[in-house]
């Protein structure tokens, strides 16, 4: 699909929102304000199920719209996710094929690689509770990503998932909270 | 008056109740703004905006605040170490106004939206004192600290009782503790 310009980008949203500021709380994706929307995303609508259907397509070179049913819904206070995470954050969606809050973005944070980059994302267990089981979510992770140049690992608020390695090079599916053989670690 | 905010408002009533002065600094109140009304706050008496505990070893209860400043939106976060003379000492550990990384993200952005997260998805609770494994051991953060007062090694432990400040439903936790030996606050990132 040929991009579209930012500025008609922007428009199509506003048209499909309601205007400045609306919340979309339809199925599909759901954008708080506006001001929340990069430049760097391409949002349209209308292109299958139509500004009132379920579903706003991620354009991108990595994404696909939803084929399992599944969606990505990203919370609240998204700022700027980033296009290449937030192509493979769908695609895990749909390799999950079921519902998953997405939380990611531009906030403060340590290191230039990470959430704070826009170059991560977090499945938080609270909000997709009950949380997809760590074997299901592996298996996913491994299918969908390029393990030798992203990483993922289980916290304990959320499973977190980067496009970049971590320290040092780390990739692949961390232990994080398990320990070398797979036993949960408890963290106190 | 939003019947969350009135919990945090008795809360410090009833430390004035008792005798104790626990003053806000100049320039913060407790949190009012709307975007405080967060429903995921209601799975906690005090909405993840305070909590108590004895921080520093001394055997007194020390307080845990998110305040909201007077003159712009985003939030503080402040421990409050009980004197034996039952007056409080604050320590300021987080501030939006000021953060350096934060006011980075609003530069490059050129909109103070990041700010909205903070009161919308930031909370506080209590740590027990024990081992962890920090982000740095997890490899996610560089092992090397970007300021005085973060430790950036691959464990910590924590002596006494400490303060997670945590986003809800992520990561981006901070672990923060005393140290004895500075008088003061550190911390240390726990995940991305």
């Amino acid at each position: 699909m040929e991009r579209l310009k930012p500025i008609f980008h922007l428009a199509a949203v506003a048209a499909c929102l309601g205007g400045r500021g609306a919340k979309n709380s339809r199925q599909g994706l759901t954008l708080t304000t506006l001001e929340n929307i990069p430049e760097t995303m391409h949002f349209t609508c209308g292109t299958s199920t139509g500004c009132n259907g379920y579903a706003y397509e991620i354009v991108s070179d990595f994404a696909k719209p939803p084929s399992s049913g599944a969606q990505v819904r990203l919370g609240e206070g998204v700022v700027a996710p980033n296009e290449k995470a937030m192509g493979l954050a769908q695609k895990l969606v749909d390799e999950l094929e079921r519902d998953q809050t997405i939380t990611s973005g531009y906030r403060e944070g340590k290191g230039a690689h990470g959430r704070d980059g826009g170059d991560a994302f977090d499945f938080g267990h609270n909000t997709n509770s009950p949380r997809v089981p760590r074997e299901e979510m592996e298996k996913a992770y491994y299918k969908v990503f390029d393990p030798h140049s992203s990483m993922a690992i289980e916290e304990t608020g959320a499973y977190h998932f980067q496009v970049v390695p971590g320290r040092g090079g780390a990739t692949g599916f961390l232990p994080g909270l398990r320990d070398k053989y797979g036993n949960p670690v408890p963290e106190f | 008056m939003n019947c969350k905010i009135f919990v945090v408002t008795i809360f410090l009533v009833g430390l004035t109740c008792l005798g104790e002065t626990l003053k806000l600094p100049a320039g913060w109140r407790v949190p009012k703004d709307s975007l405080f009304s967060m429903e995921w706050r209601n799975s906690d008496s005090l909405q993840y905006l305070s909590t108590s505990a004895d921080l520093t070893g001394d055997g007194l209860r020390d307080t845990v605040l998110i305040l909201e400043p007077i003159d712009k939106k985003g939030l503080g976060l402040f421990a409050f170490v009980k004197d034996k003379d039952s007056s409080y000492k604050p320590f300021n550990l987080f501030d939006t106004r000021i953060d350096k990384r934060l006011q980075e993200a609003v530069k490059k952005r050129k909109s103070q939206d990041v700010l909205l997260l903070y009161p919308r998805y930031y909370g506080v609770r209590i740590v027990l004192p024990g081992k962890y494994v920090t982000a740095c051991g997890k490899e996610i953060y560089d092992c090397s600290a970007d300021d005085s007062s973060e430790v950036a090694t691959e464990k910590i432990e924590l002596r006494y009782f400490g303060i997670e400040f945590f986003h809800y439903d992520a990561g981006g936790t901070r672990y923060y503790f005393w140290a004895p030996e500075k008088k003061c606050f550190v911390y240390a990132w726990i995940d991305d």
